[in-house]
């Protein structure tokens, strides 16, 4: 590296480089705040801006789930459904196969009477009375980016889109 | 492949943001900054390793670090901009006895600091003992006494 002379020091200052740093390291500093704030939104995780709530347009099921996940870390969807739902006792919740190919569930709470394949879509049966009720689905994501996927209660469905960091 | 991936991806970050948070910040480990090593250590642990334990991974992060950290060496040797990119430039902050403040300020330097490491260097017993002073690039600050304080 070339030398610069500094009274009789020899040192390999570049003083315009220098404050070039010093700007970019300011900038840097903004960006990190910045990132910390967003994280505090809820926009690169949980909080509030990654709270989310889907609902059918007859009303009678919705999803809540976040809108901003991580990978291989764990996220809720809690679906929940109105009153009179249950066709002879039984609820049916059917999520696209596609979905659930970017995704591992954890755990179903409560636990599944049985698990379907039915038209491409993984049907979640569970015994039910008729009143509203909710289902909650603890999964992990594996794939990141945008994943798009769908539950459905008979003829209603919820289309739920997620952005998955790695 | 992955872990390869993951490697270079927090590599190339974890650089970028030391750089960005500045010569100052790891210069001199004072307990806090210690601790604050620590902690961004487990983190980072976590988002290289993933969920695979297995030894070979292991060895994957450790050797990809490595070429990787052998790679840039070979690049900064025959690239003095990528070596200013990456390691940064000393600056002169005294300057034939005259205290340079404004660049003093913006490298977040000041004479206390300068007066400990003409202590610790040369023993000096004043700022005016002082000649030259230089923060390197690895954030030291080194002296040049006058002649008159030997």
């Amino acid at each position: 590296m070339p030398f610069a002379q500094v009274g009789e020091l020899q040192v390999a200052e570049d003083i315009r480089f220098q404050r070039r740093e010093w700007l970019a390291e300011r900038l840097g500093w903004v960006v990190m705040t910045a990132a910390v704030f967003a994280a505090l939104a809820g926009l690169v995780g949980d909080g509030p801006a990654s709270n989310a709530v889907a609902a059918s347009p007859g009303g009678r099921l919705a999803v809540e789930y976040q809108r901003f996940a991580h990978r291989q870390a764990p996220t809720e969807l809690r679906v929940r459904y109105g009153e009179g739902s249950a066709q002879q006792g039984r609820i049916r919740l059917a999520l696209d196969s596609q979905y659930v190919g970017k995704l591992k569930i954890e755990r179903v709470q409560p636990e599944p009477e049985k698990i379907e394949l039915a038209g491409g879509r993984y049907v979640y049966v569970f015994p039910a009375g008729d009143g509203p009720g909710q289902v909650t689905f603890v999964v992990q994501m594996e794939a990141f980016g945008r994943v798009a996927g769908g539950v459905a209660l008979g003829e209603e469905r919820v289309a739920l889109s997620q952005i998955v960091y790695p | 492949m992955e872990t390869v991936l993951r490697t270079a991806v927090l590599y190339a970050l974890l650089l970028a943001l030391f750089r960005l948070t500045g010569k100052r910040t790891l210069a001199q480990v004072t307990t806090f900054d210690f601790v604050l090593l620590l902690v961004i250590g487990e983190a980072t642990q976590n988002a290289l390793i993933g969920m695979d334990y297995s030894v070979t991974n292991g060895l994957i992060v450790i050797v990809t670090l490595l070429v990787l950290d052998i790679g840039l060496s070979l690049v900064k040797q025959r690239s003095p901009t990528v070596t200013k990119v990456l390691e940064g430039v000393p600056v002169v902050i005294v300057d034939d006895g005259e205290l340079l403040h404004e660049r003093m300020d913006k490298a977040r330097v000041d004479e206390d600091d300068i007066m400990a490491a003409a202590r610790q260097m040369h023993g000096l017993k004043r700022l005016q003992d002082v000649r030259y002073a230089v923060l390197e690039r690895n954030g030291s600050i080194s002296i040049v006494p006058r002649e008159s304080a030997r």
